[in-house]
């Protein structure tokens, strides 16, 4: 064989064959060269990184999977769990009724006739139980039964339960969001973000706790009918609670009824009555035509027309701007907003603080607030002490917040703002108009209406209302039934958080002496709720300094009221209205 | 030589079908194996979901508000809350020592009881 290839190789060849031979030297480079360059394309076609075909588990994006639902600080408010369903294949079973009874035992709420009617339909699937708990499926499985099964769903779990409910939501059977945030990230604001990142709520579970806490013990206590609590941030617009009640169990959504799906915070309008006095006063002292020391003569009920304006605790006397506020004269109010430019400016300035047009949040339940499409004389009476005119407690908030704000607007959301310094915010009122306001919320609370709101260590201020509800049935203002409110900002000196409570149709108690207006029922819910959620929040005690800043304003431009007028003032002020 | 590249070619050829086959087939196992790998991170993905929101239900804050007794706990106030600016350095508390003031960095700092 060796010889026979050198013998090969050493031959002399003739030149036709190696000719030939060079025509094949050169076929074979040209294909060389061929192939050379496919392999160089196929490499230069390779990615840069392998991809790697994605496992089964994760490659079908499963269309109910839902992200978790954290608050403000990582608790978790809503999750899908997976829950095993038990069904059967009825013609794999031999003994039918054995089945039937020994699933009923281990199966809480299964009873085994109804079942063994639908074992017997004829069919090959019949359901024995949806979402049934992991001891449950444990005890299925320790029957060993043939032809029984589970199939394994996402299912929502609320761990909280009630305790946010109106915010988080709910959703139905298919695990399809229908209320609240959960809504939201199905067809709302949130639907186009990435289903797999947690998403976190600006609340803070234990105010919302604080707060619902307080809010029911005031709803048991004043029987009302319903109630609404709300704490926001006033810089960056951010709800640490939002309340409202009655209330429901998001995980046992079917058992609750309208009236407890109710989002009274945002979907609901109310006539907030004197609440809106902040907003006239800052109408007031905005349009420049009115100072702080400017005075009016409340002495006499106010007639326009064929309607009489009174003020449910009258002074008789003429006040001074701060007085119209903290004993909260209906006279007062209404002369001032005549003077400062009547209807046009009141609308003006109520448009400015975004009350005339339907609020913005993420959930779907917002109520549009109900406004004079006219402003007569007497409209812009009741309007500047809140009748006439209701927007929901929400927006009440976020105006109120702007006026806390240095007069920024701030839209309101439930959503945590990582960075507080890229929030828009729109200047809308002067900060001289806002300080002055600020000071006679702490007024109203040092000595108005307002003065059972006051906490331990912190200066506060705010405000009462006491509305009439409105007759919706036959029209007018129903007797006997109050929206009673309180509306407070904290720490007064260098605002971080405003608390609103509203309470629906309170009745007054022993304690109270029958008396249930917004400065007896609310203002001490909202004393309570600064006093449990300032500490949570880290809000630093107000210093002595902040006070008697405070009190050294009050000497000034309250000069003629002394100690004693001001202790009889406080006495006689007693309804809290 | 024509005949023996022949011979090495086919031996490469041979040899690089071999790796091709060796390859695949691992590529294959590993599949499998991550396959499976992925599924149990979901099992236990959900496992920890169950744990977590189990966490969550049993520190619902009403929960907790019915144990606070019994753990002694109480609610904050604000006159619990302090600066820290409000804490003297202890570097700079005054001692009285015979013979002046001197800084207490200078003398053994006590203990304090326990109560």
């Amino acid at each position: 064989m060796k010889a026979a290839i050198e013998h090969l190789a050493n031959r002399q060849l003739d030149p036709s064959l190696s000719r030939a031979r060079g025509r094949l030297r050169f076929v074979g480079c040209v294909f060389a060269v061929a192939f050379a360059s496919i392999a160089i394309r196929l490499v230069d076609m390779l990615p840069e990184e392998p991809v790697l075909r994605e496992a089964p588990a994760q490659a079908a994006v499963n269309p109910r999977a839902r992200p978790p639902i954290l608050d403000r600080n990582g608790t978790l408010l809503a999750t899908d769990l997976k829950v095993a369903s038990v069904y059967a294949d009825p013609s794999l079973i031999r003994d039918l009724e054995g089945t039937a009874r020994k699933l009923s035992q281990v199966l809480v709420g299964v009873e085994a006739e109804p079942l063994l009617r639908r074992l017997r339909a004829g069919k090959r699937f019949a359901w024995v139980k949806h979402q049934i708990t992991p001891r449950e499926e444990e005890a299925v499985l320790r029957l060993g039964l043939p032809g029984v099964a589970f199939q394994f769903a996402e299912h929502r779990v609320y761990p909280k339960e009630a305790t946010a409910s109106h915010v988080v939501g709910f959703v139905d059977i298919d695990n399809r969001g229908l209320g609240g945030i959960e809504y939201a990230l199905d067809s709302g604001s949130l639907a186009d973000r990435d289903r797999t990142e947690p998403l976190r709520l600006s609340l803070d579970l234990r105010v919302q706790h604080a707060v619902l806490d307080e809010m029911r013990g005031a709803m048991d206590r004043f029987q009302a009918v319903g109630a609404c609590g709300i704490v926001m941030d006033v810089r960056t617009g951010e709800l640490l609670s939002m309340v409202s009640l009655p209330d429901f169990d998001p995980n046992h959504v079917d058992k609750a009824g309208s009236e407890q799906r109710k989002n009274r915070c945002s979907g609901q309008t109310y006539e907030l009555g004197s609440l809106f006095k902040i907003f006239s006063t800052a109408v007031a002292l905005d349009s420049g035509r009115i100072k702080i020391s400017d005075r009016f003569d409340a002495t006499r009920p106010l007639r326009i027309g064929r309607h009489t304006i009174r003020d449910d605790h009258a002074k008789k006397r003429w006040l001074s701007v701060p007085e119209i506020f903290m004993y909260s004269s209906n006279i007062g109010t209404a002369k001032m907003v005549f003077d400062a430019g009547g209807g046009e400016a009141m609308k003006d300035f109520l448009g400015r603080l975004g009350l005339l047009e339907r609020g913005s949040l993420e959930v779907p339940e917002l109520a549009s607030p109900q406004v004079p499409s006219r402003w007569p004389e007497v409209t812009t009476a009741t309007v500047s002490f809140g009748h006439g005119i209701a927007v929901t407690p929400l927006q009440f908030v976020e105006a109120m917040a702007t006026l806390s704000n240095d007069g920024a607007r701030v839209r309101p959301t439930l959503l945590r703002v990582d960075d507080p310094a890229a929030v828009p915010r729109t200047p809308v009122v002067r900060p001289e108009v806002v300080d002055d306001v600020r000071w006679m919320m702490w007024l109203t609370v040092a000595e108005g209406t307002g003065s059972r709101a006051g906490v331990d260590g912190y200066l506060v201020g705010g405000k009462t209302g006491s509305a009439d509800k409105v007759d919706y049935e036959r029209g007018g203002y129903r007797k006997n039934a109050i929206i009673a409110s309180f509306a407070g900002v904290f720490p007064i000196e260098d605002p971080r958080y405003a608390v609103l409570v509203m309470l629906d149709e309170p009745r007054g108690d022993k304690g109270t002496y029958g008396f249930r207006y917004g400065g007896w029922t609310a203002a001490p819910v909202v004393s309570s709720i600064i006093s449990r959620a300032g500490p949570l929040l880290g809000v630093q005690p107000s210093t002595r300094e902040a006070g008697e800043i405070m009190e050294a304003r009050r000497a000034r431009v309250l000069p003629s009221a002394g100690d004693k007028q001001r202790e009889k003032a406080v006495a006689a002020n007693g309804a809290g209205r | 030589m024509s005949a023996r590249y022949s011979i090495a070619a086919l031996a490469l050829a041979v040899a690089a079908a071999g790796t091709v086959y060796q390859l695949k087939y691992s590529v294959r196992e590993r599949e499998g194996s991550l396959w499976r790998l992925r599924a149990a991170v979901q099992e236990e993905v959900w496992r920890i979901r169950t744990l977590e929101a189990d966490l969550a239900f049993l520190t619902r804050p009403e929960r907790l508000a019915l144990q606070a007794p019994q753990l002694g706990m109480v609610p904050v106030t604000p006159e619990a809350l302090a600066r820290l600016e409000d804490i003297p350095r202890v570097d700079q508390i005054p001692v009285a020592v015979i013979g002046g003031v001197t800084p207490v960095s200078a003398v053994p700092v006590p203990r304090p009881a326990r109560r």
